[in-house]
């Protein structure tokens, strides 16, 4: 850590990887809330024939007209996507399919028809500049800056003040564009300004950091927000901080570790990092949520044999030991170990909980055969699934339901 | 032309038809740009397949992508299904992450693998439709022939996988091998597609003809053979007219002559087409003015004035314009006398068989109660009409209440 802070250069990187990182994983939230995270990688190809027509039309490798070029060929791209979409009733991923891909192709033919001489190589467009950054520079109130540094600096501002500016207004657009309507909101107008937003943000860092990185922080930070947040809020700081993450990583192990290219190493790192949150996010993570559901079958399991016992009990008979290599037979262990259960009958408090569990039962089984008009014959199977989910308060509603309703029955709520 | 021109035509045919066919697919299922992705996927495999084998032979770099692709399009449909993640999200994650991966694995090979790795980025993303090898040419075409053979023996699960594929497991299918199949056919026809025209061309020639053929037809069997057929024509005419330049790229004018195709069937398509749907609105419109016309010659003709100046016509609150009228008079319902406008015979049947209809619904409309209201087409007339009788009814309880 110490040798990047005192070499300028690699400095230089590190904050220009992070920068873009967070600047496209806060723009990404707002694609991905609106399912169009596939947006960042059709601009990406898109905006290949402005690049190429603002070369062509000013002759200069200057950046302005190019990057103007590029944010009109990009906001173009998304216009006639949703216009074929609206108007065209097509599927919105065949319409942005079918206008990328066109841009690109023509965007190459311009390429190979006039810029041949000049090397404009599609794989500079890819990869970006980004191990160059330290010696393009440019000076800015008398200090000599990164040029790539100052542009992102100013997109990554440009995102925060629209964020801020018009946060509600864009979450509304966002979760529920029919309330948005008909509040007054001008939707259409605050959509096209985020999609002016998307393409400024892309296009300034495309230069300096290349496409791939543009396309998987735009993808893949908000992704793993979304399985980890729930607020439009906390989903805009955890997709930054993951950006910022696979920025520092990446970059660290695309220098040090395994000598390689550094967006290429912020793209992996930023998997990774969603491998890890489709694992084990605590919410909706598949190992949490595996281990939920196995936590609540051994606790049904446990009910059960309480409950069986204290039947078989009634009649003077024992429970015998289930098989051990079960769901049943670790939820019986666990019960003879704690107590509840000795010599095949229900103890102390294991005779409590499968005594409210058959109360429970026989409360729900007559609400559903006195209330809802079902089949009493068929209430068993139903029940017995269902007893293990009515808590107390559930509980003492039903006592009160069949209290109420015996006094005056066949009122059905 | 030269020789070689041939094969590569041969080559880009049925490369085109391939895709055209296995595109379709995908559009039905909503899932077109999962074509993109997968292309961009193959890159990991690549450059593994040749660390692995430590040369750029077509098997080695072939199964390589054939494996990450076929991984991508695993995640991808999985994803969304073991978290909350989107299906869009999905996609562009996964594209992402495989690419970044085959970058950032390429500059590793460029430097230390077995030998220098030649294959640029470049041939890989666009593609060298015209240095298409012979045995090239031929894959393509077997590739193609077992594609369509399986499409078309496997047609009847294909449409139940595309639009229903709950009724298909109802009746027996396989539904979860139906959409492997579906996997491996699109892997492959990425994987053979590459060479040619690289990878957003691959996607192009996936997504754009099946996209166009839409337009033209509702049903599975002409959707597949339209877009096959779009496809090889995409493919056919872009290799001829990039052989007659030189510096003319093969791929990216397959996929111009692609685009072309789309944009003439968005507009021309008689089904879908903007301007079929124009012309059918312009007629719709048309008619209901032509029938307001004659509705209100006819109630004229009742309180006993036969003739009618043509300004009342138009300048009343009909609504109608003076091609409508002229229309009238066309069909013979109506005729002029000077300026002024009288109901033809067979003008007052018709008038008649309008009122009757008109009549007919507005007491369906009246009598039923519980109508979807998004179900109806109504006239602006026939609202008023509608709401006029209702108000007139109710006033008189509203009026005994506030008195």
């Amino acid at each position: 850590m110490i040798d990047i802070l005192m070499n300028p250069a690699m400095l230089d990187i590190l904050i220009v990887a992070i920068l873009a990182a967070v600047t496209c994983s806060i723009v990404g939230v707002h694609l991905t809330l609106r399912n169009r995270a596939m947006l960042g990688d059709a601009i990406a190809h898109g905006v290949v024939p402005g690049l190429i027509l603002g070369f062509i039309f000013t002759g200069s490798r200057e950046v302005a007209p190019m990057f103007i070029g590029a944010v009109i060929a990009a906001l173009i791209l998304s216009l006639i996507a949703d216009w074929l979409k609206e108007r065209a009733e097509m599927d919105g991923g065949a319409a942005l399919g079918v206008v990328f891909t066109t841009l690109f192709s023509g965007g190459i033919i311009l390429i190979e028809l006039y810029t041949r001489e000049i090397d404009l190589d599609a794989s500079c467009v890819l990869h970006g500049l980004i191990e160059f950054t330290h010696f393009q520079r440019m000076e800015l109130f008398g200090w000599s800056l990164p040029r790539s540094i100052v542009t992102i600096s100013i997109a990554l501002a440009l995102n925060l003040g629209a964020l801020l500016l018009f946060w509600k207004e864009w979450k509304v657009c966002a979760f529920d564009p029919s309330l948005a309507r008909s509040t007054g909101l001008p939707v259409r107008l605050l959509e096209r300004g985020l999609l002016v937003l998307v393409a400024i943000t892309a296009v300034s860092c495309f230069e300096a950091v290349g496409s791939i990185l543009v396309v998987a922080m735009i993808a893949v930070p908000p992704t793993i927000a979304g399985i980890l947040c729930d607020r439009f809020g906390s989903m805009i700081v955890v997709s930054a901080l993951t950006g910022l993450i696979s920025a520092v990583a990446g970059t660290l192990s695309a220098v040090y570790v395994v000598d390689s290219n550094v967006p290429g190493m912020i793209a992996l790192t930023s998997g990774l990092l969603l491998g890890i949150a489709v694992l084990l996010a605590p919410q909706r993570g598949i190992l949490p949520v595996a281990f939920r559901l196995s936590m609540w079958r051994v606790r049904v399991a446990r009910e059960d044999l309480l409950a069986d016992s204290l039947q078989l009990s009634e009649s003077d008979e024992k429970l015998t030991t289930p098989n051990l290599i079960s769901t049943t037979g670790f939820a019986w262990i666990q019960l003879v170990l704690v107590g509840f259960i000795r010599d095949g009958k229900p103890r102390g408090k294991g005779k409590r909980i499968a005594k409210t569990l058959l109360r429970k039962r026989s409360l729900w089984q007559r609400f559903a055969s006195e209330r809802l008009g079902l089949p009493p014959d068929h209430l068993e199977g139903p029940a017995h699934r269902i007893e293990h989910h009515l808590d107390e308060s559930l509980m003492v509603m039903l006592e009160e339901e069949e209290q109420t309703g015996k006094s005056n029955p066949k009122t059905g709520s | 032309m030269q020789p070689n021109t041939l094969v590569v035509l041969l080559g880009t045919t049925t490369l085109g038809l391939c895709c055209g066919l296995v595109g379709s697919l995908l559009l039905l299922r909503k899932r077109a740009l999962l074509a993109d992705a997968l292309a961009h996927s193959t890159l990991p495999g690549i450059v593994l397949g040749f660390l692995i084998a430590g040369s750029q032979s077509y098997w080695a770099l072939g199964l390589g992508a054939l494996l990450t692709t076929l991984m991508a399009a695993l995640l991808v449909s999985r994803l969304p299904i073991l978290t909350r993640i989107r299906q869009d999200s999905a996609t562009a994650s996964i594209l992402g992450i495989f690419f970044g991966a085959g970058i950032a694995l390429l500059s590793i090979a460029q430097r230390s693998g077995p030998g220098a790795f030649s294959a640029g980025l470049d041939h890989f993303l666009l593609g060298q439709a015209a240095g298409m090898l012979q045995s090239e040419a031929i894959t393509l075409t077997l590739s193609a022939a077992v594609v369509s053979f399986i499409m078309i023996l496997l047609h009847k699960e294909l449409l139940v996988s595309c639009f229903d594929s709950s009724f298909g497991k109802g009746i027996g299918m396989s539904m979860g091998r139906i959409d492997l199949l579906v996997m491996l056919i699109l892997a492959v026809t990425i994987v053979i597609s590459l060479p040619a025209v690289g990878v957003v061309l691959t996607a192009a020639l996936i997504v754009i003809p099946p996209a166009t053929a839409r337009f033209w037809t509702d049903r599975f069997n002409r959707l597949l053979t339209i877009s096959g057929m779009l496809g090889a024509i995409a493919g056919a005419a872009g290799t001829l007219l990039s052989s007659f330049r030189v510096d003319l790229p093969t791929g990216p004018v397959i996929v111009i002559c692609a685009a072309t195709l789309f944009s003439i069937s968005l507009v021309v398509a008689p089904h879908k087409g903007l301007l079929g749907k124009r012309l059918r609105w312009i007629q719709r419109k048309q008619r209901r003015e032509m029938q307001r016309i004659l509705i209100f010659l006819h109630e004229n003709l009742q309180s006993g004035n036969d003739f009618v100046a043509r300004e009342r016509i138009l300048a009343g609150s009909l609504n109608a314009s003076s091609s409508a009228l002229r229309l009238c008079i066309l069909y013979g319902y109506t005729e002029m006398a000077g300026t002024h406008i009288r109901l033809t015979t067979e003008g007052i049947r018709r008038a008649e068989r309008s009122i009757s209809a008109r009549d007919r619904w507005i007491q369906w409309l009246d009598s039923e109660a519980e109508i979807d209201r998004n179900l109806i087409d109504l006239d602006e007339e026939d609202i008023e009409k509608l709401l006029d009788r209702k108000s007139m009814e109710i006033p008189p309880v509203d009026k005994g209440a506030a008195l």
